[in-house]
């Protein structure tokens, strides 16, 4: 008697590990992300609202 | 009027506005660490909604900015129910304002998919990961590719 193979199809899923190594290879500073994990929500939006802050007084400088 | 993204939210939370926030600051609130020049809302296009969002940045000199003139951003009980999306620069920042997003769905899809967050003094309704890194991957841009790699690696980490 046959009876149905059991094997499933399972979305391939990634390890930590590899997931770290595509972001390393895409050129994402895991560092930087593992630095903001440790902080606030709160935190991360003042930290961005600095970086923003910073870019657009970048933008709008002049060449002397 | 110094920009903050921060108080611009606390704006339209303090106002009742419905709306979760979405987008590349949804992804800083998870802990992205790229800079993103705009808020993106996905809200409730109703008109009693949309007023209370005008109310809430009426004093902010807000802005049509996809439009070459930059045209005044004025709600009337006329024009209030013909909005699909809002794309407008205020004095605090830019905000987009969308009734879709694409990976995700309309705004009571969003909002299901959706986690209230707390601030130092306001809660926020913020896209989950899981539908944040959809709808990044569902633009299929190379940035919002970037930003899925670097959600999906915060999600693991």
């Amino acid at each position: 008697m046959k009876t149905k193979s059991k094997t499933k199809t399972v979305g391939k899923k990634i390890s930590r590990k590899d997931q770290i190594k595509k972001a390393k290879a895409c050129g994402i500073d895991v560092s930087a992300l593992t630095a903001n994990l440790r902080r606030t929500p709160y935190e991360r939006i003042m930290r961005h609202q600095v970086a923003l802050d910073t870019f657009l007084m970048l933008r709008k400088a002049k060449r002397i | 009027m110094i920009q903050s993204f921060y108080n611009l939210l606390q704006r339209l939370v303090g106002e009742n506005v419905d709306f979760i926030l979405v987008g590349g600051f949804a992804g800083v609130v998870y802990g992205s660490s790229y800079v993103t020049q705009d808020i993106d809302i996905c809200c409730d296009f109703s008109v009693d909604n949309l007023f209370r969002l005008y109310k809430a940045i009426a004093d902010l000199q807000p802005v049509h900015r996809m439009t070459p003139r930059k045209i005044k951003f004025r709600l009337t009980k006329v024009n209030a129910g013909q909005f699909k999306n809002l794309y407008l620069d205020t004095d605090m920042g830019q905000l987009d304002c969308l009734s879709f997003i694409e990976g995700v769905g309309d705004y009571q899809k969003v909002k299901q998919a959706s986690n209230i967050i707390k601030f130092e003094n306001i809660k926020l309704r913020v896209l989950n990961l899981d539908n944040l890194i959809k709808a990044k991957q569902a633009m299929n841009r190379p940035k919002d590719r970037q930003i899925a790699i670097e959600l999906e690696t915060i999600k693991k980490c």
